[in-house]
């Protein structure tokens, strides 16, 4: 099939591979957890401070 | 609605649809129709995702629900991330590996066309309905609002989101949902700020406010099966919930098939992952606000346009009674706030004037009650009163010009979701069902004519739906919990995919299997809040499906990516 748009598609030729570095991805995920950790946290601030 | 508010929602509406009819240039077979030939980049796929899960709904009640009931639903989406996070290195490399177009498709390589067949004729028929519902919620709010006939509302929403997801396909859809995501985010922003500024305390007084009348509660560690929104129902329950819905519901798979790359569709789950929750706590803490608001700002007793026009001439006398008991109890609760507000935290002075405010916010909250058990009774039917917090806060209240932006906005949320469903209602009827079964040598031009006319189909079922829902509101229950059934289960099929030595005809019985355990619990044998039903649907699947291939023996099975896979 044609692939309108013509993008690289690198990675998913022969199936499962992906060719990103796999130190990316888990950068990425780190990022990721300590941005919810941090939400989580604001949220326990809110509710402890303001609570009478 | 001001003349120049209606103009705003029209310069809208005619643009999502220009530019979806622009975006069909070049569209020359299923997969640039269905998958944008798997060329969108990570950040286009990732709004798209987020734009399709934030529904009118979330606009509506989510922000109605944080003024009613605080932060505690953002509970639910506890397990969101976790989930964004497995299906990266599972199903997302799985089903791009496959280079497959429908989720189900790959279950007809794993197991058999028996299995294929059934979960994507559940996701037709769940999908079909609850889209229908989704139209029906913000048009229901609309015609009570406008006063317009619900048919009306329904075309409003519902037609210009078929012509621009029928004639543009996926591409229209992604770069539609890109746009409404950014109107949607700013909208949003602009009304934290019209809060702020015209809530007459201090931001920090109208959080102890807030504080006092339990409206910031976010935990709730208990752990208990029939309490809806706790830590544990959210981070379990929740993360099975979203494991199915993200893995397995072709609406979202469709979203990251049409990424350029493997690294590309995890990356646009993993920024859903990164902003779900604080997005989540920002449309509740808007609910939170327009909450505290109204405490200085005195709100109608019914917020429900239709309801109150209903007891009013029904029942003028009770209404009166109740609205001069509102207007004493309200004004001692203001009174109150303002103590409270100016008191702050930690002081035995501020510990008095948040127990006097929560005495009079108990009195305020009881003439609620009684005068939404008065329009229930009058109206014969359930108020939903909370759906319509919002929209009276946005008409009534906010500067000319953006009432009328966050009206597109919420068209916007629904138009997004929709457009995903019918998207992916079209892709699978044409790929698991008309090229499987009826015509596998079907041409592209052919297959492109079909998919359009799929598309158009679906959206007429589901305004069809929507017309009949809006006035029927048990249906709707009735097609949620409907949906619940199998929403695990075909999360478990997925799941048993991944077990070598799974095979079949076990999965297929494991699936009914899941389905029947998930009906059981569903009425309350026993009694499990739906959160948990993902999890009991999953595992029942993946323990019968296991359990039956274990005795039936280990017969030959294709692996996942197996090269002599059938491919359709």
């Amino acid at each position: 099939m044609s692939h309108p748009g013509g993008a690289a598609r690198s990675d998913d030729a022969g199936g499962h591979a992906d060719t990103a570095p796999p130190g990316e991805f888990r950068r990425t995920l780190v990022r990721v957890m300590t941005m919810q950790v941090i939400a989580l946290a604001l949220l326990w601030l809110l509710q402890e401070w303001f609570s009478h | 609605m001001h003349p120049v508010n209606w103009i705003i929602v029209i310069v809208y509406l005619v643009y999502v649809v220009g530019d979806g009819i622009r975006r069909s240039r070049g569209t020359t077979d299923v997969e640039g129709y269905f998958l944008a030939g798997r060329s969108l980049p990570w950040w286009a796929v990732g709004l798209s995702v987020m734009a399709t899960q934030l529904s009118a709904v979330t606009m509506i009640g989510t922000t109605g629900q944080g003024a009613t009931d605080g932060m505690r639903f953002v509970q639910f989406y506890f397990g969101l991330p976790i989930a964004m996070i497995i299906l990266g290195v599972t199903i997302v490399p799985l089903l791009r590996g496959a280079q497959v177009f429908t989720a189900y498709e790959y279950l007809e390589r794993r197991f058999n066309a028996p299995t294929r067949s059934l979960t994507a004729f559940l996701f037709l028929c769940s999908r079909g309905m609850s889209c229908g519902a989704i139209i029906a919620a913000p048009a229901v709010v609309f015609s009570a609002v406008f006063g317009w006939d619900i048919p009306y509302t329904v075309a409003l929403i519902g037609i210009p989101t078929i012509i621009y997801t029928m004639i543009g396909g996926v591409q229209a859809v992604t770069w539609a949902d890109v746009k409404q995501m950014v109107l949607i985010v700013a909208a949003l922003f602009a009304i934290v700020i019209v809060l702020l500024v015209r809530i007459p305390v201090s931001p920090a007084g109208a959080l102890h406010i807030a504080g006092a009348a339990g409206r910031l509660k976010t935990f709730d560690f208990s752990f208990n099966l029939t309490e809806t929104y706790t830590f544990w129902s959210g981070i379990l329950g929740g993360l099975f919930l979203m494991l199915s819905y993200f893995g397995t519901d072709q609406s979202q798979v469709q979203r990251y098939l049409s990424a350029r790359s493997v690294s590309e569709a995890r990356t646009s789950l993993l920024m859903s992952a990164y902003w779900k929750i604080p997005l989540q706590a920002l449309v509740l803490l808007i609910g939170v606000l327009v909450f505290v608001f109204y405490i200085f700002q005195r709100p109608p007793l019914l917020y429900n346009p239709a309801h109150e026009s209903a007891v009013r001439a029904a029942a003028p006398s009770e209404l009166v009674a109740l609205e001069t008991k509102y207007e004493a109890a309200w004004s001692q609760r203001e009174a109150a706030a303002r103590a409270l507000a100016a008191a702050g935290r930690g002081s035995s002075v501020a510990q008095t004037a948040a127990a006097a405010f929560r005495s009079r916010e108990a009195e305020v909250s009881a003439v609620r009650s009684d005068a939404l058990e008065l329009a229930g009774t009058v109206t014969d039917e359930s108020s939903r009163d909370v759906n319509y917090i919002i929209p009276q806060f946005v008409l009534s209240q906010l500067p000319l010009g953006m009432a009328g932006i966050f009206i597109a906005a919420i068209m916007a949320a629904a138009m997004s979701s929709i457009a995903a469903e019918l998207n992916s209602l079209s892709t699978s009827t044409v790929v698991d069902f008309y090229r499987r079964w009826y015509r596998p040598d079907a041409s592209q031009a052919g297959l492109l004519v079909v998919s359009r006319l799929a598309t158009g189909f679906w959206g007429i079922v589901a305004c069809v739906v929507a017309t009949y829902a809006a006035t029927l509101g048990s249906l709707i229950e009735v097609v949620n919990r409907f949906g619940s059934f199998f929403y695990g289960s075909i999360l478990g099929v997925f799941l048993l995919a991944m077990v070598p030595f799974a095979r079949g005809w076990p999965a297929f019985i494991g699936l009914l299997a899941g389905m029947s355990a998930v009906a059981a619990v569903s009425f309350g044998a026993p009694d499990v809040s739906f959160l948990w039903h993902n999890v009991i649907g999953a595992l029942t699947v993946l323990l019968v499906g296991m359990l039956l291939s274990a005795l039936t023996g280990r017969g030959s099975t294709l692996l996942p990516g197996d090269a002599s896979a059938r491919t359709q």
